[in-house]
Formats: structure tokens, C-alpha cells, sequence
């Protein structure tokens, strides 16, 4: 049968940054939006992370920030998924990051960065855009 | 490159253990691409030999703590393991949030070992109608043992016992009186009895109503199911649970039965893509899925009774020919 395709994402905290408190939540809306959602916790490594889209065949990972990192493990991701022959997997971010931050995230490569008090409609459809 | 291939390709990547492979063709199977129903059939045609593992019981019992210390144990063996962490898909939203992995970080990242999570899709057995597929490819990578974890169970959610060799069915001290065990059909699919977190209250109460049960439960293959105290997060109990399931698995391939379940499992997954197939062909030949609302008014309105209503969607399909002249 030619069932619908669901897309995969893969949501998770790296580092020590113990805060998950907005992964959470944008887990309940992405599976809410239809998405099947890996939910991988916190103190993750990125290539523990890659592994998994391995594993589980994922259409993005999302990776959420409070410690201030992000433009650290952008390039960290972006990196492993270049040496993976991975290019075709999304990545998306969110947590306290400053507007130049943000277009510096977007140089890098990153399909979406999304900042606290984002809605959850403007969430979803800008997932569902680039997927 | 062509169809056949690529199709070669994968088989060949699966074979040598390529995780990439193996995943995108679960991917394939699952999405219900054309091309993955062959690489399957191929896959089948050399039969393994790895030892399914089924991992059932209530929510909240330790499943995924429990399948990390069995999974832990095979690798500490350097043994090849698979694990399938099946969750609901929310019916509402066709979304599903998958946590199992979560609780499995202690293992997780091993090489030699491959997780993957699964959404149910709609299945109601507690396991996805595609498990078995996973289990094949998983298989067919090489791995030695597999162990699915089932969603957390009802009362009746009993199709993991037929995919899985051994059924370890989890309790916990203090849900409840024997009764509402004893009719509940997931207790007599139970294969091993992991009575877990027995650090807590209960423990021996738990054990006795246990006792009861499967001693008046109907068993074949004279097989006794036994009953094991765990504590999962501190690995109590771990080495005399698998001693228990390393028999089982022992007993049913002497007795036959391992072959009797494999067939069992296969019968389910044809009438599985029987009943998908079917469905389609309704919403192909007559909008069944667009009509279900006014189906739905008619009985509710007592406009027409449900047989009644199959009879005349059957004739206008031409599943059925004529009037049956049986009614």
C-alpha cells in the first residue's frame, strides 16, 4: 500500500546545557503538526545525534540552545553531515540567540532558527516549508 | 542505475551490516514504496537465526530500562543487537512522539548496535504492522538478537507474541488485584515474567497472584512460564532473566514451536497488507473514505443496518456480483 509519507525529525539537547524546557514543547507541536518525533533528551553529542538519523532515517534534526553554543555546534553538524554524505538532512535551531546570531547560523547553513516567543502556527509552517 | 540495481545494492549494504541501508529500507517499507516488498522477499529467502526478543507490558513498567540491561548483556557477549521501539501514533494528529531511545542512552551510540524507533500508524496490536518487516532486516544485517519493545499495553494488545520468540511480560508490584491480570489477554502471551522494580512494596504479592495465574493458564509445549524479580536501573535480577529467556528460546526451537510462530507472524503481516490493499481498493473504486460521514448518518438515523450497508458498498464495487441469496 502507498501509505503517506511521514517525516522524521530528531529533537535533542547537546552539550551540558541542561535547559529543555522549549524542545519540549516544540516536540508536542511537531507531533501535533503530523511529524513523527524522535525525542533524544539531553547531554547528547552531535555525532551520537548523527548516528541516530542513521539509525532512525530522519528528514531534520532540531537542536535547542541556552548556553550560548550554537554558533559552535552549527558548524560542528553542518561539518559531520558533509562528511556523511548527509546534505539532503535538515537543521533546524531555536533558544536564546541573538539577531546577528541568527543570520550567522543561516550563513552556516541552517534551514530555520527559531527564537523564544516564536508561534506555533509561524513554527510549524516554516518546518513544513523547507521538509 | 535501474530498479533491479539498485535493489541489489541495498540487499548487498544490508548483508554487510550498512546501517544507512537497512534504515532506508525500513523507511521504504514503512512509506510503502513499490521496491521494498522485493528487497524483503530476497531478504527472506535466507532465513536467520537471531533470537526475537518481545518486550510487553502496562505503561510505565521499565520497558526501555529493562531492554538496556538486555541489550547491555548480548553486547557485553559481543553479540550484534537490534532494537525496535514501537510508540503510538496520536490518532488526532497522525504524529507521534518517539521517547523509547531516550531511555536507552546508556547503550545507545554502540556500534554494534542499531536502534530504531517506529510509530504504531494507525496499527492497534501494540506493535507497527511493519515490526515483523524490521525484525527481517535487522536479520538480515547480521544481528543475533532483536528486541522489540511494544507500546505500553492494555489489556488486549497481544500481536507482539507473534512476532517475537520470547514474550517478556513486565509487571510491576502494586496495579492491581490478580483478577484484572487474569483477564487480560497480555497475561497469557507472557513467555518470561519480569516482575520489575521489585524494590518497591508488593513485590511478593505481585509474585503470588502471578503464580496463580499461569499455574491455572492453559500452556502448550509444556513450557512453565517462570517469574523473575527485577530492579532494571540497578541491574538487579538481569543475569537470571536471561538465563530464563536464553531457555525459552532453547525449548521452542527444539519443540517446533519457533517455526509454528514465524509462519503465525507472516499470516499476520499478509492480512495486514490485505486489509491496507483492501482499503485502498474501496477508496479507489467508490470515495469509501469520503462517504464514511454520510455511512456513519445512515446507521445512526437507523436509515439502514450495517450488513445491510456492506452488502450494497460491496455490489457497487463489484466485490460482489449479485444480491447473496443467503440473507
Amino acid at each position: 500500500m502507498k501509505a503517506a509519507k511521514k517525516k522524521r525529525v530528531i529533537l535533542a539537547k547537546v552539550g551540558l546545557d541542561g535547559h529543555d524546557n522549549g524542545i519540549r514543547i516544540v516536540s508536542k507541536w511537531l507531533m501535533d503538526g503530523g511529524y513523527e518525533v524522535i525525542y533524544a533528551g539531553l547531554y547528547n553529542t552531535p555525532e551520537r545525534i548523527i548516528q541516530m538519523t542513521i539509525e532512525e532515517n530522519a528528514d531534520a534534526i532540531g537542536v535547542s540552545f541556552l548556553s550560548g553554543e550554537h554558533l559552535f555546534y552549527a558548524g560542528k553538524f553542518k561539518s559531520l553531515l558533509g562528511q556523511k554524505d548527509m546534505g539532503h538532512v535538515k537543521l533546524i535551531m531555536g533558544g536564546v540567540i541573538t539577531p546577528e546570531d541568527v543570520e550567522a547560523l543561516k550563513g552556516l547553513g541552517v534551514d530555520a532558527v527559531f527564537t523564544p516567543g516564536t508561534r506555533r502556527d509561524v513554527l510549524l509552517s516554516k518546518i513544513d516549508s523547507i521538509m | 542505475m535501474t530498479d533491479r540495481e539498485s535493489i541489489e545494492n541495498i540487499i548487498v549494504n544490508i548483508r554487510k551490516g550498512n546501517k544507512w541501508f537497512a534504515s532506508k529500507l525500513m523507511s521504504m517499507v514503512e512509506d510503502g514504496a513499490y521496491e521494498s516488498e522485493e528487497c524483503l522477499r530476497i531478504l527472506r529467502s535466507t532465513p536467520g537465526q537471531a533470537h526475537i526478543i518481545g518486550v510487553t507490558g502496562w505503561p510505565g513498567v521499565g520497558k526501555s530500562t529493562l531492554i538496556s540491561r538486555i541489550a547491555r548483556f548480548f553486547l557485553d557477549k559481543d553479540k550484534q543487537v537490534g532494537i525496535i521501539a514501537v510508540d503510538p501514533t496520536s490518532p488526532i494528529s497522525g504524529g507521534s512522539l518517539l521517547g523509547d531511545r531516550e531511555r536507552m542512552r546508556e547503550i545507545d551510540g554502540d556500534e554494534r548496535l542499531f536502534i530504531r524507533s517506529m510509530a504504531t500508524r494507525g496499527h492497534a496490536g501494540g506493535i507497527a504492522a511493519n515490526a515483523n518487516a524490521f525484525v527481517r532486516i535487522m536479520e538480515a544485517m547480521g544481528k543475533d538478537v532483536i528486541i522489540i519493545e511494544t507500546v505500553g499495553v492494555g489489556q488486549d494488545q497481544v500481536s507482539v507474541c507473534y512476532v517475537a520468540d520470547t514474550v517478556v511480560m513486565t509487571v510491576i508490584p502494586g496495579m492491581g488485584d490478580y483478577l484484572q491480570a487474569l483477564k487480560a489477554g497480555i497475561m497469557e502471551v507472557g513467555d518470561v515474567f519480569a516482575v520489575n522494580k521489585a524494590d518497591k512494596k508488593g513485590v511478593d504479592e505481585v509474585v503470588m497472584d502471578l503464580r496463580m495465574i499461569i499455574g491455572m493458564s492453559i500452556r502448550q509445549n509444556d513450557w512453565n512460564p517462570p517469574i523473575v524479580k527485577t530492579v532494571a536501573v540497578k541491574g538487579i535480577g538481569i543475569d537470571e532473566l536471561m538465563a530464563r529467556i536464553e531457555r525459552h528460546r532453547e525449548h521452542i526451537a527444539q519443540c517446533g514451536k519457533l517455526f509454528s510462530k514465524r509462519i503465525t507472524a507472516v499470516k499476520l503481516e499478509i492480512m495486514e497488507a490485505l486489509e491496507a490493499r483492501f482499503f485502498r481498493l474501496l477508496n479507489e473504486k467508490i470515495d469509501f473514505e469520503e462517504k464514511l460521514e454520510g455511512y456513519a448518518q445512515q446507521v445512526l438515523e437507523g436509515k439502514t443496518d450495517r450488513h445491510t450497508l456492506l452488502e450494497s458498498i460491496f455490489r457497487e464495487t463489484g466485490i460482489v456480483q449479485q444480491e447473496r441469496s443467503d440473507r
